[in-house]
């Protein structure tokens, strides 16, 4: 009998999420339908696909970030369904991962092996033997900057940025390249 | 407390209950914990012999040493699954 998870279905689907990367790898995404999943320790969703939620600016600014001003960037614009999703924008999601965290250091005491725990170590223990079911991981980012506010006065953080991690690709359709160039302007 | 919560906290905690000490080394494995850090090369080799600290009678043949960041090697190992081979140490 197929085991139950006890994760729900989100129900949602997302009709646009970019994904920055150069020109090359954007027109191999979109020839091939497959992307080469993120996996190290700096991806603190965990291992999967990592998109924007609605803001090709995030992924062009991530793009040329990573490839240097003026490389030549491409954007891919794809549909997501959530489908299963671990959603760290909730509290109680995020509570769940923090209990994980703490049984895998209580069991880890006597071994004493795992000497730097991540969040996207915890997040691929959950996803990888317990919530086996998880499609993909979702956050709204604050980066470093989060207390710098839209404008003097507002009580809007300007460093929020809606990311999904996309652990199964079959979750991912209708990719299409939405820039390829190297002086990108929104 | 909202039951989907409640599920969700309830299925982690029988998950840990239930876990034996040799279950819990795969899953942090799985979970793509790198414990290959003592790194042996020959230089004279094709091919990289990574000794894991976590099996000791446990290491990697890593072939492809050019495409290889030792840095992620974990990263790598998981990704290239059929430029290497698990066997145990001589």
């Amino acid at each position: 009998m197929k085991k139950k998870f006890a994760i729900e279905h989100s129900g949602q689907v997302l009709q646009k999420a970019y994904h920055g990367t150069s020109k090359e790898t954007a027109r191999k995404i979109l020839k091939e339908k497959k992307f080469v999943p993120t996996r190290d320790a700096r991806s603190y969703l965990g291992d999967g696909v990592y998109f924007y939620e609605h803001s090709r600016w995030l992924a062009a600014n991530w793009a040329e970030k990573c490839l240097g001003k003026g490389a030549c960037i491409g954007i891919i614009c794809a549909c997501i369904d959530y489908g299963y999703c671990l959603n760290l924008d909730i509290p109680e999601h995020r509570q769940i991962i923090r209990r994980v965290k703490d049984l895998i250091s209580i069991r880890d005491l006597q071994a004493k092996k795992l000497d730097r725990v991540t969040d996207s170590f915890v997040i691929n223990y959950y996803s990888t033997n317990i919530a086996k079911n998880i499609d993909t991981v979702r956050l709204t980012y604050m980066s470093d900057d989060y207390k710098k506010m839209m404008f003097p006065g507002s009580l809007i953080s300007d460093y929020r940025q809606p990311m999904v991690c996309v652990r199964k690709q079959d979750k991912i359709s209708k990719i299409c390249i939405a820039f390829e160039g190297s002086d990108y302007h929104e | 407390m909202n039951s989907s919560y409640k599920r969700m906290l309830e299925e982690v905690n029988t998950y840990f209950d239930n876990l034996t000490d040799e279950e819990f080394i795969c899953d942090i494995e799985r979970a793509g914990y790198s414990f290959y850090k003592d790194i042996s090369v020959a230089l004279l080799s094709p091919v990289v012999t990574v000794y894991s600290q976590y099996k000791s009678d446990h290491s990697l043949k890593v072939k492809n040493i050019d495409k290889i960041f030792l840095t992620y090697l974990n990263v790598e190992l998981n990704q290239r699954s059929d430029q290497y081979e698990y066997c145990l140490a001589a």
